[in-house]
C-alpha cells in the first residue's frame, strides 16, 4: 500500500492539532499547511490560543492570506454562556461579577473544554474546511486533551455532560488528526515520544507521521567522505565539515530513535530564510512533496 | 567579558521552551561547583543524557551529589523535581489537619484540578526553591525554570493558586443555600452560572474548594516570599533565548514583564548561534564534491547571517549585558563538556 501524501492526509480531515516541544516550528508548519491546503482548493482556518490569555505574538497571517482565529478562554466562555442564557445582558451580569470570575478561572478544565467546544463549532459551521489548531507546547497540550476526557468521567449527565461528550467525540473522531513535531535533538525527540505515550493513555487518537523539522538539507553534488575531507580541507573549512558531520550523526540518532518507537517520519529541512513569512512559504513548497 | 557572580546566591534561568535552558543551568552548576562554591542545580524533568552526564543512572527523582572522577573537587548537587508528586507535599504542608489533608488527596477532582490548573509545575519549582534558600546549605542555587510562555506564569503561580481559593468564593460554598449573605448581583450571577455549568459541576467543585479552606493564606505568603526573593540583589534572573524572529517578540515580552514586576534582568543569553566558518583558503576538490561543499558552506553562512541580524535586534530591544553562546556540535554528555560551556558563560 502506498503511504498517503501529507496533502492527502490533511485535506481528508476536519481538524488537525499541531503539537510538540517549544521551538520546533509548530506555528510555521501549521501556517504552511494552511497555504498548502488553500493551493489545492481546500479552505483552511488556523486557530491558536494561549493558555494564560496573554496576547499571543501577532504573526503575519494576514500577509500570508490565512484566515486566523486567536481564541481566549474568557471569549469562548462568553460565547458558550450566551448560547445557553440567550441574553447578552444576563451573560454580562454573570461575567462581570468578581466572585463568578474567580470561580470560572478556577474551575478545572473549563477553559480547555470551552476552547475545544469552539473549535468543534468552527468545524461544524465550515464542513468543507479543515481547521488547523496551533496548540501550546507539549505540557499544555496534554491538559488540553486530558481535561475534557477527565471531565467526562466525572459528569455522567446534564448539560456539561452533553457538551463534554460532544468534545470527546470530536477529539477521537477519525476526521481529527494529531500532528506531532520534533527537531533532530535528543531532548525534543524524547519529549515528543513522551507526549505521544501520554496522549495514547488518554484515548485512541489518530496520529499522522511525525515531522522531523530542521534537518540538514540535501546539498547538490557529491557528498564528501570523511577521508576525503581530511586530506582536502584544513582549518576553518575542516572545522565546518566536522561540525556538519556531528549534526548529521545527531540527526540519524534522532531518526532511528523515532523509527524504533514505531513512528512514521517525514523530514523537513532547516531553512535559512531571513523572514518568518518566507520561511512559511518555503515550508509549504516542501510539503507538496511530503 | 567576565560575569561576576560572587555576590549572587540564586541564579534563575528562564526563557521559552527548547532554547537550551537545562543544559546551560547544568553547565553553570559545574563551573561554579568547581570554583569552590557549594552549588545546587534545581531542575525539572531533564533530558536523559544530561541526567547521565550529571551521574544519574536511573530516572528516580531525587536530590543527589554529582560525583566526577575527573573532578574530585566538584561541589555540585542536583535536584530533580517531580512536580506532580511534589504538589501533594505542598497540600500536606498547608493542610491544617490530617483530616483535611486526607480529604483533599482523596478527592477525585483534585488530581484533574492540579493537572489542569496550569502553573503547578511552576509552583512546585518555586516552593522547592524557598525550601533550599532557607536551609543555607548552598552558596549558589541555579534554578532551571520550567518553560513558560510568559515570565508571569512563573512569578505568579503561587498567587494564582491563592486566587483560586479566594475567600469570597469559598464562603459561597460553605453557606450553600445561604445565598442571602451575598449581594443580589452575585446571587443572580451565581444562579446563572449554575444554569450554564449544571449543579453537579458546581457541587463537585464546591467539595474541593471547601476542603481547601484556610490554605489560601499559605499560598499568598509564598507568593510574596517568591517575589521578594526575585527582587533581592543577591538573585540574578537570566533570560535564555535564540536569535530568531520566532523568539523575538516572546523574549521582549518576557523582559517587559520582569520590568513591570521590578525584577532586574542580569543577563541575556543568545544561545546556539551558528559559528563563523568563513575562510579564504582555497579548496581543492573534484567538481561534484566542490559543488556539494560550496552549498554546505553557503547554507551555514546564511543561517549565521540571519541570526546575526536578529541578535542585533535583540540587543537593541533588551538592553542588558549579553552573552553569546555558539551552537555546539558536540553533545553535552559529560562533566568536562559542561565545564567548558559553563566557563564560556562566566568567563
Amino acid at each position: 500500500m502506498v503511504k498517503p501524501s501529507y496533502l492527502e492526509e490533511i485535506i481528508s480531515r476536519k481538524v488537525v492539532f499541531f503539537t510538540g516541544k517549544g521551538g520546533v516550528g509548530k506555528s510555521a508548519i501549521a501556517s504552511a499547511t494552511a497555504l498548502l491546503a488553500q493551493r489545492h482548493g481546500k479552505a483552511a482556518f488556523l486557530v491558536s490560543w494561549n493558555p494564560f490569555d496573554q496576547q499571543a505574538r501577532p504573526l503575519p497571517y494576514q500577509t500570508l492570506g490565512i484566515p486566523h482565529l486567536l481564541l481566549s478562554g474568557p471569549d469562548c466562555f462568553r460565547e458558550y454562556a450566551l448560547n445557553i442564557l440567550k441574553f447578552e445582558k444576563v451573560v454580562n451580569l454573570v461575567l462581570e461579577n468578581k466572585v463568578v470570575n474567580t470561580f470560572i478561572s478556577a474551575a478545572p478544565g473549563l477553559t480547555e473544554a470551552v476552547i475545544a467546544g469552539k473549535i468543534w463549532d468552527l468545524s461544524q459551521k465550515n464542513p468543507d474546511a479543515v481547521v488547523l489548531v496551533d496548540l501550546p507546547a507539549s505540557g499544555h497540550a496534554v491538559s488540553f486533551f486530558s481535561s475534557p476526557l477527565g471531565l467526562r468521567k466525572l459528569f455522567r449527565m446534564g448539560l456539561v455532560h452533553r457538551e463534554i461528550e460532544r468534545i470527546c467525540e470530536m477529539m477521537l473522531s477519525p476526521s481529527t488528526l494529531i500532528q506531532l513535531l520534533s527537531i533532530p535533538e535528543e531532548l525534543s525527540v524524547s519529549e515528543t515520544l513522551e507526549l505521544k505515550k501520554k496522549l495514547l493513555s488518554l484515548g485512541e487518537f489518530n496520529f499522522s507521521p511525525i515531522f522531523l523539522n530542521q534537518c540538514l538539507p540535501e546539498f547538490p553534488g557529491k557528498p564528501l567522505s570523511k577521508e576525503n575531507a581530511k586530506s582536502a580541507l584544513s582549518g576553518k573549512t575542516h572545522e565546518l565539515f566536522n561540525y556538519y558531520s556531528t549534526l548529521l550523526e545527531q540527526e540519524s540518532d534522532a531518526f532511528s530513535v523515532l523509527q524504533q518507537a514505531g513512528l512514521g517520519i517525514r523530514k523537513l529541512s532547516r531553512l535559512s530564510c531571513p523572514e518568518w513569512i518566507t520561511t512559511v512559504e518555503a515550508i509549504s513548497e516542501a510539503l507538496e512533496h511530503s | 567579558m567576565m560575569w561576576d557572580l560572587a555576590n549572587k546566591k540564586i541564579i534563575l534561568i528562564g526563557g521559552p521552551g527548547g532554547v537550551g535552558k537545562t543544559t546551560l543551568a547544568a553547565a553553570l552548576g559545574v563551573s561554579l561547583g568547581l570554583r569552590g562554591y557549594r552549588t545546587l542545580v534545581l531542575t525539572v524533568d531533564p533530558a536523559r543524557r544530561l541526567a547521565q552526564a550529571l551521574g544519574f543512572k536511573d530516572f528516580a527523582y531525587s536530590i543527589k551529589k554529582v560525583i566526577s572522577q575527573d573532578y574530585p573537587e566538584l561541589q555540585l548537587t542536583a535536584s530533580m523535581l517531580d512536580s506532580e508528586h511534589y504538589f501533594d507535599k505542598v497540600i500536606e504542608r498547608f493542610a491544617r489537619s490530617p483530616e483535611q489533608k486526607k480529604k483533599i488527596l482523596e478527592n477525585r477532582l483534585y488530581r484533574t484540578m492540579v493537572e489542569s490548573l496550569g502553573g503547578s509545575h511552576e509552583y512546585a519549582a518555586m516552593e522547592r526553591l524557598l525550601e533550599f534558600v532557607s536551609s543555607d546549605e548552598y552558596d549558589k542555587i541555579i534554578v532551571d525554570t520550567p518553560p513558560t510562555q510568559n515570565a508571569l506564569d512563573l512569578l505568579q503561580a503561587p498567587q494564582r493558586l491563592a486566587n483560586f481559593m479566594d475567600n469570597s468564593v469559598l464562603k459561597w460554598f460553605q453557606k450553600k443555600g445561604g445565598l442571602v449573605l451575598f449581594q443580589r448581583g452575585t446571587q443572580m450571577a451565581m444562579k446563572a452560572l449554575q444554569t450554564i455549568l449544571g449543579s453537579e459541576f458546581l457541587d463537585n467543585l464546591a467539595a474541593v474548594l471547601g476542603d481547601l479552606e484556610g490554605m489560601q493564606a499559605g499560598f499568598r505568603s509564598r507568593h510574596l516570599a517568591v517575589m521578594e526573593l526575585f527582587r533581592d540583589p543577591s538573585s540574578a534572573f537570566v533570560l535564555v533565548t535564540q536569535a530568531s524572529e520566532a523568539r523575538f517578540l516572546e523574549s521582549v515580552e518576557f523582559h517587559k514583564t520582569l520590568q513591570k514586576e521590578n525584577i532586574a534582568l542580569e543577563r541575556l543569553i543568545l544561545n546556539r548561534l551558528e559559528p563563523d566558518f568563513q575562510s579564504s583558503s582555497p579548496i581543492e576538490l573534484e567538481k561534484d564534491c566542490l559543488t556539494w561543499f560550496t552549498a554546505l558552506q553557503k547554507h551555514f553562512e546564511e543561517l549565521r547571517l540571519v541570526q546575526q541580524k536578529w541578535s542585533e535586534a535583540f540587543q537593541a530591544a533588551i538592553k542588558v549585558p549579553t552573552i553569546r553562546v555558539k551552537r555546539k556540535s558536540t553533545l553535552m554528555s559529560d562533566i568536562h563538556a559542561l565545564k567548558q560551556l559553563g566557563d564560556e558563560l562566566i568567563g
